[in-house]
């Protein structure tokens, strides 16, 4: 194949693909999930038919179904379901630490961050609900393009890696919004306090979840290994891994215990996820999760 | 130096560095592996972590004995051992005298490999050498002795080759003399064993120059000497006797040895022993081979031993008898049968060289015999041609005719009496009669009379005292039947009867071939009398030293004629074969040997030792080092996979390639294969599927015609029978290839140019392989309007003038184009009535016609639109005709495609009846 066909194949693949394959991803995850959740299921305000009632005086004219009252005799009127808009707020850690696989056979740590954030727009937007990502200065949105949207700018934060701070709180966030931070936490706990007390008195529910590694939980190494960190941390020269194995173990366990305590004292909830588990699980724990909250 | 056992070492100050290998050990002990790098998102938890013992980090053993092994490896082979090597004196210029003649030739290979290692070893020591060749040196390249360095030398062993002429020892110390040796040196002489008088002389003055070893063959048997070889006549057959001579020893064993003879092509045609006497040097081989076998042998060879004196060339004077078969036809066509000469070729044709021609012609070559078959008289102009001829060893063979009245010539045996014999005609009342027992004196003695040769018809010889004693065969009467007179060194030989069956029914019986084979053996090798050999002969092709025929060199000089009796081999004229044109000579190097004995005890003082010794010396620095880069290589992909820089199936992957460097680096490399030759993409496209073709007019209309009717046909041919085609192609004669295609089909258009000479190369050559052209010229009236018809027609005769066409017909009614498939009764297109022309039994393609000729418009009646609808309406018979057309083109493509298949199959039931029975 010459390289003008070349090019012109891999252009016409660019405008064909709407869907960004980190969404095409996060689709099949959230369709197996959809199944078990449902909406609001009274009347309401929305577009779907939801049923007939008869008139009362209260109701304004224009909502009579003249044809349904002329079929039967009695005077009805159609009603809608209630489709309220609430809104979710996502943030999907993409900084350097996040591209981190133990093995080619795994995903990095921000590509499953990303599946699961994505998923989970995806459902809620499914379910009429209006999502935004935070760090990227979107408003909140819903429909099926702004989970395109969502997608590229994911995709392009992923593969980018640059270093990221903990996101705080916008002003337009609504209370009362879910909030749900995807990272693998691996900060001072000190710097994540102040990042989450923005939300604090925004009265928004919120969600943590720790993505990790599992070469990050079980330090599988041996020998002398020259440790470098992927954030500037500096590096640290080990002669013999598996004598400080257990002292990581236990150092990890402190710090989860931490961001345990951390998540409770404020009213969230926290969650881990292993990218050598499925993602399914995880969206499932989650969407119910957020399914549970009052709105 | 310094020897080890079998080991000897170049460099042996080398192997102190040996001694730092503890040191190695224990640095490499104290210093760590380096450290794998790691990228780790979670370093912070990290941080403060240390592990108890600091110093647990270690080269692991094995890896450090690796090391330590590659090291050694590395330091032995830079001390450039050598195994088994030869003591000799140390530092002083080495003189290597070889024999390269004839004699060397057997061993040669041995010999060569025992000299490259006595200069690789003279190399290492950096000793100048001096090498002495005892055979004269290819003219031209002589020079005088003088010392060079080793190497040059190494070089030219490795290219030298034994000689196929005799050594010359005798000057050999004279040249040494007169080169810028000076003693003290070591002398080595590589003897072949044959021994010569300069033998003593030489070897002490070897002796005095410092130190002699002698280097000889361990085993052997020989060298053989080939010839003289002799041709003993012994009833039929034909004995060759060759000698066949080895060294004298009196302690020579009792032995045997094969000699093959060869044909041109180096097959073997006979082969026969050679008995060796306890103590006896000279044996002889018999072969015993029917004539037609001899005639084919073209050398003789001792099987198992090269060389050139073991070669033994046979020229012309041993296999070409050729027979010239006097012919008064210029035209070459020869009548089977009626032929007067007829009857001599078939029966000589088996064992000779049969020519024929005018009687001039003829003797314009060598010939052995001459046959005038035709029972006239010889000519004055051509008896004074014969005349010389025969007294020079021709053997003139007549048969007599109705025109051999009486003597009409000299050239008869006998005289001859006026008007001829005839017995059991229808006036007279004697019968035919038969041969008597062949006489005693005559060549044909020994033959069996067969009682079915009668001769009714006969010259008569005249009664005369010498006419028993020329007479060879008689009739049962006593009359001669065949009589013959010795002239000079030839014979003259008359048959009384016709060569024909007209007068005797001898030339129909075998006893005819017997009695012209033994006249052949009469007759002596053409090139027997070398006064008529030109004066100077140059080489044709000349002997190599291990008994191969080359070309020569331009060195060789011409063998003159009188020296081929004895001539001088040596560098300048090599044995072979000698002559130009017709004449070949052959000069063999085994005659000229005078008596050839094997050398004797050598003095006490004088090292004798042999080849193979020599060969054991083994040079291992190569080997070592060769190892240690395995080892080397092996270390370094350890090492990444001990830094994580390398996974384990990685580390597979790059060990595959190494080995595969190394394997390169160790083997020689064989050239790419040159780039296939380009092939134009649409033939390519052609030759994968098989598919009808039509030639492009040019003419839009005509072509689109074409292009749908094939297009319809090949449906046709698919739904109706196994020929499932590609849709048709177009194809342009003037740049196209036809071969892809089975049939081409060819409207003419009025305006169609004949084509051009390239064009018409190519349509010949595809019609002359098998192709087939269906040209349609439709010049019905009412087809095209005005003189179209006829235009069409000149077009078409335009066309064809250029082809080969061979002479037309109209298809018969049982052509097989008729019922290839279909029976057709006729051939009609969108006309029908018109003549069809195919080639009369063409005879080059199997009978299968390679041009069809008609004027029906067949594309127009086949053709189909894009619904399937037919175009053209077919006249006058609507759609039954158009279905007989489409049967004529299933026909027509079976035709191109089986030939003449079903024309074969009619005589089926013949064929399978005959076999029944």
């Amino acid at each position: 194949m010459t390289a003008t066909a070349q090019t012109l194949q891999h252009n016409a693949e660019l405008a064909a693909s709407t869907l960004p394959p980190l969404l095409i991803d996060a689709n099949r995850v959230a369709a197996t999930v959809s199944l078990g959740s449902h909406g609001r299921r009274r009347a309401g305000p929305g577009d779907t038919f939801w049923q007939f009632r008869h008139y009362t005086q209260s109701d304004p004219a224009h909502t009579i179904d003249w044809r349904q009252s002329a079929k039967f005799g009695p005077v009805f009127v159609r009603e809608r379901e209630w489709d309220a808009a609430q809104t979710g707020a996502l943030w999907c850690d993409s900084s350097p630490s996040m591209a981190f696989r133990s093995s080619i056979k795994l995903p990095t740590k921000a590509e499953r961050a990303g599946v699961l954030g994505l998923g989970l727009a995806s459902l809620m937007l499914q379910g009429g609900e209006r999502v935004s990502l935070l760090g990227f200065n979107t408003k909140a949105a819903s429909g099926r393009l702004a989970l395109i949207q969502m997608a590229h700018h994911l995709e392009r934060a992923i593969t980018e890696a640059k270093p990221t701070d903990l996101p705080h709180a916008p002003e337009s966030l609504p209370r009362h919004s879910a909030v749900v931070l995807i990272s693998d936490f691996l900060v001072p706990i000190k710097t994540l306090e102040t990042a989450l007390v923005s939300f604090v008195g925004r009265a928004v529910h919120g969600h943590l979840l720790q993505i990790l590694d599992p070469a990050e939980e079980s330090l599988p190494y041996n020998g002398r290994i020259r440790f470098q960190g992927m954030e500037e941390e500096g590096q640290l020269l080990i002669e013999r891994t598996e004598d400080v194995r257990a002292d990581y173990q236990q150092r990890l366990a402190d710090h989860r215990a931490q961001l345990t305590a951390l998540s409770n004292r404020i009213g969230w909830t926290f969650g881990v996820h292993h990218t050598n588990r499925p993602p399914h699980t995880a969206l499932v724990s989650l969407h119910n999760r957020l399914a549970e909250q009052p709105w | 130096m310094v020897t080890l056992g079998a080991l000897t070492f170049a460099t042996p100050w080398v192997l102190t560095a040996l001694a730092v290998l503890p040191l190695v050990w224990l640095l490499l002990r104290v210093t760590p592996p380096a450290a794998r790098c790691l990228a780790f998102p979670a370093i912070r938890l990290l941080f403060g972590l240390t592990s108890p013992e600091k110093s647990s980090a270690r080269t692991p053993l094995w890896l450090l004995l690796l090391r330590l092994a590659c090291i050694a490896l590395l330091i032995v082979a830079l001390s450039e051992p050598v195994l088994n090597q030869r003591q000799a004196m140390q530092s002083s210029p080495l003189v290597v005298v070889v024999d390269d003649g004839w004699a060397a030739a057997p061993q040669w290979t041995q010999r060569q490999s025992a000299l490259v290692r006595v200069l690789e070893g003279a190399e290492r020591e950096s000793r100048p050498v001096m090498m002495v060749t005892t055979a004269p040196a290819q003219a031209g390249t002589a020079a005088a002795l003088s010392f060079a360095p080793p190497g040059q030398a190494l070089s030219l062993a490795r290219a030298m080759t034994a000689k196929p002429w005799p050594t010359n020892r005798t000057n050999v110390v004279q040249r040494i003399l007169d080169s810028d040796l000076r003693p003290p040196a070591e002398a080595l002489w590589l003897t072949d064993g044959v021994a010569s008088t300069a033998d003593k002389e030489m070897s002490e003055f070897l002796q005095k120059l410092g130190r002699l070893t002698i280097l000889t063959d361990a085993n052997r048997s020989g060298p053989f000497v080939l010839g003289p070889a002799d041709r003993v006549p012994e009833g039929d057959d034909n004995v060759i006797e060759v000698t066949v001579r080895r060294p004298a020893t009196p302690i020579a064993p009792p032995m045997t040895t094969a000699i093959a003879a060869l044909d041109e092509t180096g097959r073997t045609v006979a082969r026969a022993e050679a008995n060796f006497e306890d103590g006896n040097s000279v044996s002889t081989a018999r072969f015993t081979v029917p004539t037609e076998l001899g005639n084919r042998m073209a050398r003789l060879a001792v099987e198992n031993s090269a060389g050139a004196a073991s070669v033994y060339l046979l020229d012309d004077r041993w296999t070409r008898r050729p027979v010239g078969v006097v012919s008064d036809n210029l035209d070459g066509i020869v009548t089977p049968l009626l032929e007067d000469g007829y009857y001599v070729t078939q029966a000589l044709l088996p064992y000779a060289e049969v020519r024929s021609g005018t009687l001039p012609s003829l003797l314009q070559r060598d010939l052995a015999v001459m046959v005038l078959a035709s029972g006239n008289r010889v000519t004055a102009p051509e008896v004074t041609l014969l005349e010389p001829w025969i007294e020079r060893g021709g053997v003139l063979v007549r048969f007599a005719g109705s025109t051999l009245d009486g003597n009409v010539d000299s050239l008869l045996p006998v005289r001859l009496r006026g008007g001829g014999r005839t017995f059991g005609g229808t006036m007279s009342w004697t019968e035919p009669v038969g041969l008597a027992p062949f006489p005693e004196e005559s060549p044909f003695a020994g033959l069996a009379v067969p009682d079915d040769v009668l001769v009714s018809s006969q010259v008569l010889a005249e009664p005369s005292p010498g006419l028993t004693g020329r007479t060879w065969a008689r009739l049962e009467d006593g009359t001669p039947l065949v009589t013959a007179d010795r002239r000079g060194q030839g014979w003259v030989v008359l048959f009384h009867v016709t060569a024909t069956p007209e007068w005797s029914t001898l030339p129909l019986s075998g006893v005819m071939v017997d009695m012209l084979r033994r006249v052949l053996d009469l007759s002596r090798g053409v090139n027997e009398a070398t006064s008529t050999l030109p004066q100077s002969l140059p080489a044709r092709e000349v002997l190599t030293g291990d008994g191969q025929l080359i070309t020569p060199p331009p060195t060789v000089l011409a063998l003159d004629r009188d020296d081929i009796g004895d001539p001088d081999i040596g560098p300048s004229r090599p044995p072979g074969y000698y002559g130009a044109g017709a004449t070949r000579i052959a000069v063999n190097l085994g005659p000229t040997i005078g008596p050839i004995d094997a050398q004797g005890a050598w003095q006490s003082n004088i090292a004798v030792t042999n080849f193979d010794a020599v060969a054991a010396e083994r040079t291992l620095k190569p080997w070592l080092l060769f190892a240690a880069l395995v080892l080397f290589t092996a270390d370094l992909i350890v090492s990444l996979i001990l830094r994580g820089l390398l996974s384990m199936p990685q580390a597979g992957r790059v060990g595959a390639t190494a080995a595969l460097g190394l394997l390169i680096i160790t083997t020689s490399s064989y050239p790419a294969l040159a780039a296939d030759e380009e092939v134009d993409p649409a033939t390519i496209d052609a030759v994968l599927e098989t598919r009808l073709a039509y030639v492009r007019t040019g003419r839009t209309n005509i072509d689109q015609l074409s292009a749908q009717g094939l297009g319809a046909l090949t449906g046709v041919l698919a739904a109706r029978t196994s020929a499932e085609m590609a849709a048709p192609a177009e194809v342009d004669p003037e740049t196209d290839e036809l071969f892809p295609y089975p049939i081409v089909y060819w409207r003419i258009a009025p305006d169609q140019e004949p084509p051009s000479e390239q064009a018409t190369a190519r349509i010949n050559d595809y019609l002359g392989r098998g192709g087939t052209i269906v040209f349609d010229a439709p010049n019905q009236i009412g087809a095209n309007e005005g003189d179209e018809g006829e235009q069409i027609g000149q077009a078409l005769n335009n066309v064809l003038m250029h082809l080969n066409v061979s002479q037309l017909m109209q298809v018969p009614e049982n052509h097989v184009l008729r019922r290839s498939f279909y029976l057709l009764p006729d051939l009609p297109g969108r006309y029908t009535g018109a003549p069809v022309y195919v080639e009369r039994g063409s005879v080059s393609n199997d009978g299968v016609s390679s041009i069809i000729i008609g004027s029906h418009d067949w594309a127009a009646a086949w053709a189909r639109d894009s619904r399937g609808l037919p175009i053209y309406p077919a006249v006058p018979g609507g759609e039954r005709q158009r279905e007989w057309s489409y049967r004529f083109g299933v026909n027509l493509v079976m035709y191109a495609l089986t030939g003449s298949y079903k024309a074969d199959q009619v005589h089926l039931p013949a064929i399978m009846q005959r076999l029944t029975q």
